[in-house]
């Protein structure tokens, strides 16, 4: 079967969402990183309640701060899931388009200049991202 | 009033249009999963007995014809002293012959013990056909994998994208939109 290739364009548009999800995993890999920056900070505040007051005269401070604990632990759950999940559609999209790209590579198809630098193994700086 | 009703009608075949599409794409990925089976029972089939025996007879004969070939019948036409012929059979030379004198009836051994294995086993394919029935399901692979690809550039196109399987066929991927439809 001889198939009529659009390599350039088909490999253009599988590196674009191959960096569109690396963003979305960044993204949600910060979130992820700012929560737990707030649950160490609410932690440490109950601490210093615990250790320099007496538990009588802190009583609805520690209460509030245990609630936002727990809010902040229920959310950080939740964050890093979607890391997690984010992470996989990078990997996926990543090896998507990479087969794409040796299958290109290997039969001499045309190929945007970023994924021919790259087969050579030159590093393509990526917009935002400071690298690849 | 009218335009926001529209406007929501639109959207709702939009969404129906989307749903379809993946159902559509459930199913193209089922029907490659039972192709790629379908590959593996051909490729796990045995070669017709009649093969597998005649292979079996050819290797034992050349066994044979190899332990005859290797045995030093020199001494015995022209030995060292010019007077008496020899000759010198070590333990590897013997078992050898006697492999050869056997021959026939080790074959036949073989040829009972293959026709053995063939019992309730899959059904035996010869090799061209064999050829035949991968080459058409090769065929049949690729159709799927291009039309599931059509079907995700569709639905990219009205912006519900899907992710593509990590084993996608690299020539799908790299297909002009010409061949997908």
């Amino acid at each position: 079967m001889n198939l009529k290739f659009d390599s350039k364009a088909r490999l253009q548009h599988l590196g674009s969402i191959r960096h569109a999800k690396s963003a979305a995993a960044r993204d949600v890999g910060d979130r992820a990183i700012e929560i737990r920056d707030r649950l160490q900070r609410a932690e440490s505040r109950k601490r210093q309640l615990e250790r320099e007051f007496h538990p009588r005269d802190v009583k609805d401070a520690l209460k509030e701060v245990d609630a936002e604990i727990e809010t902040l632990e229920a959310e950080l759950t939740n964050a890093e899931a979607r890391r997690a999940e984010a992470g996989e559609a990078f990997q996926a999209a990543a090896r998507t388009h990479e087969n794409a790209r040796s299958y290109a590579a290997e039969h001499g198809l045309p190929m945007p200049a970023e994924d021919a630098a790259e087969v050579r193994g030159i590093n393509w700086p990526h917009a935002g991202t400071g690298g690849v | 009033m009218g335009l926001l009703r529209s406007l929501k009608t639109a959207r709702r075949g939009a969404n129906k249009a989307a749903t379809d599409a993946r159902k559509a794409v459930d199913e193209l990925r089922d029907l490659r999963l039972r192709l790629l089976g379908e590959r593996d029972d051909i490729l796990g089939r045995p070669l017709p007995l009649v093969e597998a025996q005649d292979a079996a007879a050819q290797a034992v004969q050349r066994e044979a014809d190899r332990a005859l070939s290797d045995i030093n019948m020199t001494p015995l036409r022209r030995p060292a002293d010019g007077r008496t012929p020899r000759l010198d059979l070590g333990e590897r030379d013997v078992a050898a012959l006697a492999f050869a004198a056997n021959a026939e009836a080790i074959s036949d051994l073989i040829r009972a013990q293959v026709a053995d294995k063939y019992q309730g086993g899959p059904e035996p394919m010869a090799a061209p056909d064999r050829d035949a029935e991968i080459a058409r399901l090769d065929k049949e692979l690729l159709s799927v994998e291009l039309a599931e690809e059509g079907v995700l550039r569709q639905l990219e196109g009205s912006g519900f994208a899907m992710a593509r399987r990590v084993d996608a066929d690299a020539r799908a991927l790299l297909a002009h939109d010409d061949e997908l439809k």
